[in-house]
């Protein structure tokens, strides 16, 4: 642990939050309908997963994990992601 | 359908945060026992490691199941 981390994990807390609202608004208070409501809930599951990229990467700390475990990581959430893609908008 | 899937991962979803919170309560009862931090570094880490994979999933099983569904 160096004295630059605190800092940015308080950075990725600020952008989770954010998101968090972004996603927030996407699913239940905006009114959109027909292709748009398709193109939301793509951009709602993508803000999602960037989240769930972050959370990993910084608070699980496989920021420093061995590159293995990293890229298995970085596999796995792209992989759910065009999966929960595929199964919701498709 | 949905609600088996609903409550298959919700359910599943609430033991993970349960098994957390008791390990999470282990680790503030042996802090107040005052173990030295050396011998318990990796179980510190280990539980906390674990309470972020839950809320990982969590964000995942959200997204998912409340706001794409409301959508």
């Amino acid at each position: 642990m160096n004295g630059a981390l605190p800092r940015r994990v308080t950075l990725v807390f600020a952008g989770l939050v954010v998101a968090t609202c972004m996603t927030w608004w996407l699913g239940s208070e905006s009114t959109l309908t027909g292709s748009a409501l398709g193109v939301a809930a793509t951009l709602t599951i993508l803000i999602a997963f960037t989240k769930v990229y972050f959370i990993g990467r910084d608070f699980m700390e496989l920021r420093s994990a061995p590159s293995g475990l990293r890229a298995a990581f970085n596999v796995w959430v792209g992989a759910v992601a065009v999966a929960a893609i595929a199964l919701v908008v498709v | 359908m949905f609600f088996t899937f609903y409550f298959v991962l919700t359910g599943l979803h609430l033991l993970h945060v349960i098994g957390g919170t008791a390990l999470l309560l282990a680790w503030q009862a042996m802090l107040t026992r005052r173990r030295p931090w050396t011998e318990s570094r990796k179980v510190a880490e280990g539980i906390g490691s674990y309470w972020h994979m839950v809320d990982l999933l969590w964000v995942a099983i959200f997204t998912v199941v409340y706001l794409v569904s409301a959508e």
